[in-house]
């Protein structure tokens, strides 16, 4: 009796997440159209208002160089860059799961693109390649739910300031499994992800 | 009781629901007659209180500079009304400079990543110079909407107050509305990305961490009978306060205004 009740229970939890993730999704597709549409106004907005003198890339070119120098000359173990520099706006970084963690022996392929706004803009960060780390914040297209990757990215962080906080979070994970809404976010969202509207749950991410 | 008196007035009175359809187009324009004057009488109150504000502002500032409302307003407007007030004067930018060269290196005893906050400081230093050899206010004027100088600037202030804060987080603890938060997870969350809207916290603490008083002016609704003031002093002698920078608060936005 007592069991039956505690199904009936988790059942109508289910169905509660469910309804969440469901309206979480229709906001999200809302909040997307938004998105590009943002977009688009700020670029034109700005080609129309600000003259490109370069002092804008010049920046961004000069943030990166130096990122990049530090990770070659000291780099952390565990993150090593695998482009050769070409193009600095896409990067792509090799990632070893940390010892004595259920991700130890792995290796796994991250890949970051930045903007002309970088480094007040966040870059975008995805896995990549065939290995997609079986996390609850990890979905299978190589989608990461990181709140520092969009609402608290600040311009004090860097490239291995995120590869840090991507291999704690792995780091800390107990049970390897994907997110509960996998199927359904990767058939619906967006290629970018930093167009999705995420929330951040509890301390991990 | 009252509920078997509704029952039996409902039983009473068969036609009781028709009847109320029917007066309901009646009662339904009182109503909105009601609530349309409710309406306009609310609006002739804020209406007075904003003739009222505009009044009491205008026997004291002369002008006001408008702020861009990007949730950076607070920070922009102190950068821009800071060295606006200073251009001329060597003695205090040498300070500020000093100040911004220090801050590094307590950002890095917090355990800030050094070539970061180099970045930031690096730029943040050649924007004073650039603003230093102009010397006059439309060549500030340019290079404060110049979004990667202006936005520099911003993320430095915000460092200067998130270092601050957490300097003295004991005594800021206690400030916090979510009080299960830390102050380094309040500066992670709600001081260093860009665009977060800043609050009394953020204001003491940037006063105290730049060493320059402000006062801001409430257009709030908070009070009706006088201006609300908050006065920031940086130091605690609050005898000869006068402030370097006054703010107009309207809620979500800070604006400059100048004394006459």
């Amino acid at each position: 009796m007592s069991s039956s009740t505690a199904t009936s229970v988790s059942n109508s939890i289910q169905e509660d997440e469910d309804l969440k993730l469901f309206q979480a999704a229709r906001r999200c597709g809302r909040r997307n159209a938004m998105g590009d549409f943002t977009v688009q106004l700020a670029q034109s907005g700005s080609s129309l208002n600000t003259p490109r003198n370069g002092t804008e890339f010049d920046l961004v070119r000069k943030r990166l160089q130096k990122e990049l120098k530090i990770l070659t000359e000291t780099p952390t173990p565990g993150i090593r860059i695998v482009d050769d520099g070409s193009d600095m706006r896409k990067l792509r970084i090799d990632i070893d799961g940390a010892h004595g963690t259920l991700y130890e022996g792995e290796k796994y392929q991250l890949q970051f693109k930045f903007t002309d706004q970088y480094p007040f803009d966040s870059p975008q960060v995805v896995f990549v390649g065939n290995n997609i780390p079986l996390h609850p914040h990890i979905y299978s297209n190589g989608h990461i739910c990181l709140s520092i990757l969009t609402d608290d990215w600040s311009p004090a962080l860097s490239i291995n300031s995120v590869c840090l906080s991507i291999l704690s979070m792995l780091s800390s994970c107990k049970d390897k499994s994907r997110p509960p809404d996998n199927d359904w976010y990767v058939k619906t969202c967006s290629q970018d992800p930093k167009k999705t509207r995420w929330w951040y749950h509890g301390k991990d991410n | 009781m009252s509920t078997s008196n509704s029952e039996t007035n409902t039983n009473n009175h068969p036609d009781a629901a028709n009847s109320f359809n029917y007066s309901g187009k009646d009662v339904d324009l009182d109503g909105q007659t009601h609530v349309q004057q409710k309406h306009i009488e609310q609006e002739v109150v804020n209406f007075c209180y904003v003739c009222f504000v505009c009044k009491e502002l205008m026997k004291k500032y002369k002008y006001i500079r408008k702020t861009r409302g990007d949730g950076n307003c607070f920070y922009r407007a102190f950068g821009f009304g800071y060295l606006e007030q200073n251009l001329k004067n060597e003695l205090e930018l040498d300070r500020f400079r000093k100040l911004v060269a220090d801050l590094k290196d307590k950002l890095v005893q917090l355990g800030y990543q050094e070539f970061t906050v180099e970045d930031v400081r690096d730029v943040v230093l050649e924007t004073i110079d650039k603003i230093c050899q102009g010397g006059d206010i439309p060549n500030l004027m340019k290079i404060f909407c110049t979004q990667e100088y202006s936005d520099y600037f911003v993320a430095y202030l915000r460092l200067f107050t998130s270092a601050y804060l957490q300097m003295n987080a004991e005594f800021f603890q206690s400030f916090l509305d979510e009080p299960s938060k830390t102050i380094k997870e309040f500066c992670c969350t709600e001081v260093e990305p860009m665009a977060r809207e800043s609050d009394n916290i953020h204001i003491i603490a940037l006063a105290k961490a730049v060493q320059v008083s402000l006062r801001v002016i409430y257009m709030d609704h908070s009070e009706t009978s006088q201006l609300t003031i908050h006065d920031f002093a940086h130091t605690d002698n609050e005898q000869m306060f006068h402030p370097t920078i006054t703010f107009l608060y309207r809620p979500g936005h800070y604006d400059l205004l100048y004394e006459n």
